[in-house]
């Protein structure tokens, strides 16, 4: 090929390339936060390698697998107390600054740090979900939990039972908000409630970890009201 | 002429196919997905997400270990055994037989991706409405542009460096580069000396930009990307590897056997 064409179809290919990246770019700004965003504390090599080999879905799963295990109760060097969960608020954090839109654990945190007595940490779980309502907007679930903590807080039962009932009409709403509304309802003396509830979770081929329980709940539910005398 | 292109493209297609570290990566490429079944139990309720997140992952990771080894060898490897004399003695353009070569290659590591695909989609059907039809071919596309890049890239490096680990040392650099990219943007604009700014622009234009290829990265932000995305995306790794063959070409055609 002649040189001049063959330089010819260079600064046509270079011109293409650079017009392409400049387009690439316009049509589609990058939704992701820098990586100084993410929480480097104690798993920051594993989530920048990850990410840095193209994988960032797949390191905020391996985060989230994380997250449970500490859930499940997996101490972390350098902690003492585990019962509280401590660290709930940071491992959701850094799950969620990989990915933003894993939507679903926004509410699985949140619905722990507010709603569970041992942890009992409303304004952590209302951080969590700032963070996530400023990257989801259009993910309602979110807004409507804020919400319900906020009537949790006022100890207004009726509205904060009514707002959990939306949350967990939505397909992304993760079991953990289920069992916390059936463990409201059956707090408050709601069985019929509870037992609607608990076989909703028994109907969800995702909410395999709480089937026993929902199992044990109902059964525990039918007893009370074969026992309680008929007036 | 187009008769010697074709059989060069059929017979290096057959030649990967027919290679041990095709055919071994192809079968640790089965192992992973399948161990992807049993990994994938421990996110729980997010069992699907982590079957597709993982499966997306084995299959570029063994896309990308199959196409940098195969193409930094695949005129090196000639070169060393002379049998290259054989090529070039035949009335074939240089340009044309490292491209037909290219094509060769990439249609068989895009087979092999193809093939781990179909079985990540049958193990994927319990899990319904994680992912949507249109929305995985998709993402198996721009997986597989991706790696064209990545051969291009190697093979041009593998004819620049005439040395196979250093090229496929710069390739998996350019791979995590091409990754860092926003990150370099953003180094980029907090800086305030000119110099690492101009130093910044200039690696960012001209670093492949892998991250933007990522589109099962994208499918689960709020708004995913539009045709426009597609079609620039499309141009961009069309041209980017066309510029990494006409280097490999030029580099080649001043090669004297």
């Amino acid at each position: 090929m002649p040189q001049k064409s063959a330089l010819a179809i260079l600064a046509v290919l270079v011109t293409l390339m650079l017009g392409s990246f400049q387009a690439m770019h316009k049509a589609y700004p990058w939704p992701y936060p820098p990586m100084s965003h993410l929480i480097a504390e104690r798993t920051g090599l594993q989530d920048a390698a990850l990410i840095t080999a193209g994988f960032r879905p797949l390191a905020a799963d391996i985060a989230w697998i994380q997250l449970l295990q500490y859930v499940g109760g997996w101490i972390l060097p350098g902690e003492q107390e585990v019962s509280r969960y401590l660290l709930l608020k940071d491992m959701t954090l850094r799950v969620t600054r990989i990915d933003p839109y894993f939507r679903q654990v926004y509410l699985y945190s949140a619905g722990m740090l507010a709603f569970f007595r041992n942890i009992d940490r409303p304004d952590e779980a209302l951080e969590v979900l700032g963070e996530g309502i400023r990257t989801n907007p259009q993910f309602w679930p979110l807004r409507v939990t804020v919400a319900a903590i906020g009537f949790m807080r006022g100890e207004e039962f009726e509205p904060m039972v009514r707002l959990l009932e939306d949350v967990i009409a939505h397909p992304d709403c993760p079991p953990v908000t289920k069992s916390i509304l059936a463990n409201a309802y059956k707090a408050h003396h709601r069985d019929a409630d509870a037992r609607r509830i608990w076989e909703l979770i028994l109907g969800d081929p995702n909410a395999g970890m709480y089937h026993d329980k929902a199992r044990r709940e109902i059964v525990e539910i039918d007893t009370r009201q074969l026992l309680t005398p008929k007036i | 002429m187009i008769e010697t292109f074709r059989t060069l493209i059929a017979y290096t297609f057959k030649e990967h196919i027919r290679h041990r570290l095709y055919l071994s990566l192809f079968l640790f490429g089965f192992i992973l997905l399948m161990g992807g079944l049993v990994i994938s139990a421990l996110a729980v309720e997010q069992r699907g997400r982590m079957m597709l997140d993982l499966g997306f992952s084995a299959i570029e990771f063994l896309g990308l270990t199959t196409i940098v080894f195969v193409s930094v060898n695949l005129v090196l490897s000639e070169i060393e055994n002379r049998t290259i004399y054989l090529v070039v003695s035949r009335p074939l353009a240089r340009w044309q037989y490292i491209v037909a070569r290219f094509i060769g290659t990439t249609l068989a590591v895009a087979l092999s991706m193809a093939v781990m695909a179909l079985l990540h989609a049958v193990l994927l059907l319990p899990y319904t409405g994680v992912i949507s039809a249109s929305t995985y071919v998709m993402a198996w596309l721009c997986s597989v542009a991706k790696l064209t890049v990545v051969g291009s890239l190697a093979l041009a490096l593998s004819l620049l460096t005439t040395s196979a680990p250093t090229a496929m040392t710069f390739t998996f650099f350019l791979w995590a580069i091409g990754h860092f990219s926003q990150e370099v943007r953003f180094l980029g604009e907090k800086s305030a000396h000119m110099g690492v700014k101009a130093l910044v622009w200039f690696f960012y234009h001209v670093a492949p930009d892998f991250s933007y290829f990522n589109y099962r990265d994208f499918f689960y932000t709020a708004t995913p990307p539009t045709w426009a995305w597609g079609l620039s995306l499309g141009v961009y790794a069309f041209s980017y590897t066309a510029i990494c063959l006409w280097i490999a070409s030029v580099v080649f055609s001043k090669r004297e056997f």
